[in-house]
């Protein structure tokens, strides 16, 4: 299991933190001096350890002062902006820093933001800042679901890369990681708020379009794939700048028949496909499967009646 | 797209109120431009309420709606009146489809364009009143024809209808129409009174095209579902279509280069 990067700060952290807090003029001390065994091993191998500080009036009591805690003990009381700045000064990212004297409203917000970080991180896509897969495919579901009760269009697109392989082939991975970013920050860049746009991996994207026609999504995405065909790669080992090109592949739903997320998906991936084998450097729109309102919506005035409005005489 | 230059001029008739006698306009025209050895093609683009099959004396099954579904080409649907002019008929209100947007005028548009390629002339008859249709087909011809009568309420919808297509999409090339007048002073007058407040505030010109005497005949044809220029060719009303359509056909004659190198329909860019 790799180390997170604030457990290898931790044991740097615990002396440091005794030396910092003495600089604050605070008085602390570790869990492990308050009399349990484990001290000696907590204070060599902090990395192993969740540590938790706690800003206290009490003295420690011996059950919280377990392995898997180290607790500090302020005899001063500090406002959350302070414990925050401290806690931030300390590098205890992963630490929860809990005020027991104090109000709760503090930590719970802090609390509430790491939350949000922690799943925005676990939507997106680290490299790209793009959502992933699983965030895209939860929202693909939203808004079909959105576009059968409303009957609005929803348009979908899958965009890949040209040649990728060969870009990293040529080029290494590093160039190609900066290749998946530009391309990823047109996408962000060129798209309306209620847009998404995915990294579904590798170096395919997705971009989900609510409440737009097949006409209007062409015309950004080929808005975007001219970003894309702008975009100039400094090449480290040759002079000429590298270039990119995308293919896409665009599915409409107009809400017109029972939602299917995972069909809509694969038209767009068979759109996708056939933009590649004709070429690449290309949009190919899908023919709309749900173009019209079923059949069942008949015309108003039938033959028979027109005919019988005009051609019977009455008596 | 193909190498084979146009040759059709596409013509867009529409009114700002209905009842102003736009339906059996274009028909008659239809008629007239056929009998003259053009072939031509009516298309009911009254998605609404629509009427040209009955003015014709038509009827049938499929239209214009159900090219948005699969599998129907354009072909299937052309209906033959007489030799040289065809009509693509639409359904009376089928209501999910009064109104097409983007992605299904676009559909149809692309399943028209081999159809209409064949013909000289392209009729669209458009639903009175303003609507999407309109400001999107209206775009799409090579020319407009705006009919009105010289009622003030006509002489206001007729205005309506051309500020929102120049402010909408740019139009500013009209031709007129008046229709149901007592003689051709009456009619210049209409015309005058519209086109000085065309250009009073919208800053340009109309152009005349010419027009049609209030003729009992053509209520009678229309009973008959028959032409007018079919039942009654001398009846004034007749007289004055088949010079109007004279003048349609010297319009295609010099219009001929500019539109070898166009479509016959525009693409129409979805509203912004």
């Amino acid at each position: 299991m790799p180390e997170k990067p604030s457990d290898m700060h931790a044991s740097q952290d615990v002396d440091a933190l005794l030396a910092e807090a003495e600089m604050l003029g605070l008085e602390f001390r570790r869990a492990a001096q308050l009399g349990q065994g484990q001290a000696q091993s907590q204070a060599n191998n902090p990395g192993q350890s969740q540590p938790q500080t706690q800003l206290q009036t009490q003295p420690q009591t011996q059950d919280m002062a377990g392995g898997d805690h180290v607790v500090f003990r302020f005899t001063s009381g500090l406002s959350p902006g302070q414990l925050e700045k401290l806690g931030k000064q300390m590098r205890l990212d992963s630490w929860i820093l809990h005020p027991l004297a104090a109000d709760s409203y503090a930590l719970i917000r802090r609390l509430q933001r790491k939350i949000d970080d922690l799943s925005h991180a676990a939507g997106h896509d680290d490299l790209t800042g793009l959502a992933r897969r699983e965030l895209f495919e939860r929202t693909l579901q939203t808004e079909v679901e959105r576009a059968w009760r409303g009957s609005q269009t929803l348009s979908l697109a899958m965009l890949d890369i040209d040649d990728f392989k060969q870009i990293n082939d040529d080029y290494g991975h590093p160039h190609g990681d900066q290749v998946l970013q530009a391309v990823a920050e047109v996408l962000r860049t060129h798209t309306r708020l209620a847009d998404l746009g995915a990294r579904m991996g590798g170096e395919e994207f997705a971009l989900l379009m609510p409440s737009t026609s097949q006409a209007r999504a062409a015309i950004l995405l080929q808005r975007i794939m001219n970003a894309i065909r702008e975009l100039r790669f400094p090449a480290h080992s040759s002079q000429e700048e590298s270039r990119v090109t995308i293919s896409v592949g665009l599915a409409c739903y107009k809400g017109y028949t029972p939602p299917h997320p995972e069909e809509l998906l694969e038209i767009a991936d068979q759109a996708l496909y056939e933009a590649k084998h004709a070429g690449k450097d290309r949009l190919i729109a899908a023919p709309i499967k749900d173009i019209a309102p079923q059949a069942s919506a008949r015309t108003l005035v039938d033959t028979a009646e027109k005919q019988f409005l005009f051609q019977t005489q009455p008596n | 797209m193909s190498s084979s230059s146009n040759k059709t001029l596409s013509i867009a008739v529409f009114s700002g109120k209905g009842g102003v006698g736009k339906s059996s306009l274009s028909a008659n025209l239809g008629f007239c431009l056929g009998s003259a050895g053009h072939p031509t093609l009516l298309m009911d683009c009254d998605l609404g309420l629509a009427n040209l099959d009955v003015l014709l004396g038509v009827s049938s099954d499929v239209t214009i709606q159900d090219l948005v579904q699969q599998n129907i080409t354009a072909e299937s649907i052309v209906q033959r009146i007489v030799p040289n002019l065809d009509l693509l008929p639409a359904a009376s209100g089928v209501p999910e489809l009064v109104e097409m947007d983007d992605d299904q005028r676009t559909l149809l548009m692309q399943k028209l364009q081999p159809v209409i390629a064949a013909y000289d002339f392209l009729l669209l008859d458009m639903a009175a009143g303003l609507n999407p249709t309109l400001l999107a087909m209206a775009q799409a011809t090579a020319k407009r024809i705006v009919v009105l009568t010289p009622e003030p309420t006509s002489l206001t919808d007729a205005y309506a209808v051309i500020k929102v297509l120049e402010v909408k999409t740019g139009t500013r090339d009209f031709l007129v129409l008046v229709n149901q007048v007592a003689n051709r002073e009456e009619a210049k007058t209409t015309f005058n009174r519209l086109n000085a407040a065309v250009n009073k505030f919208l800053g340009f010109n109309l152009t005349y095209l010419g027009m049609v005497r209030t003729d009992p005949h053509m209520g009678a044809a229309i009973l008959q579902q028959k032409a007018l220029m079919d039942l009654t060719p001398d009846s004034p009303a007749a007289q004055d279509i088949s010079v109007l359509a004279e003048r349609i056909q010297t319009l295609r004659t010099v219009l001929l280069p500019e539109l070898a190198n166009a479509p016959v329909l525009k693409p129409i860019a979805p509203p912004s």
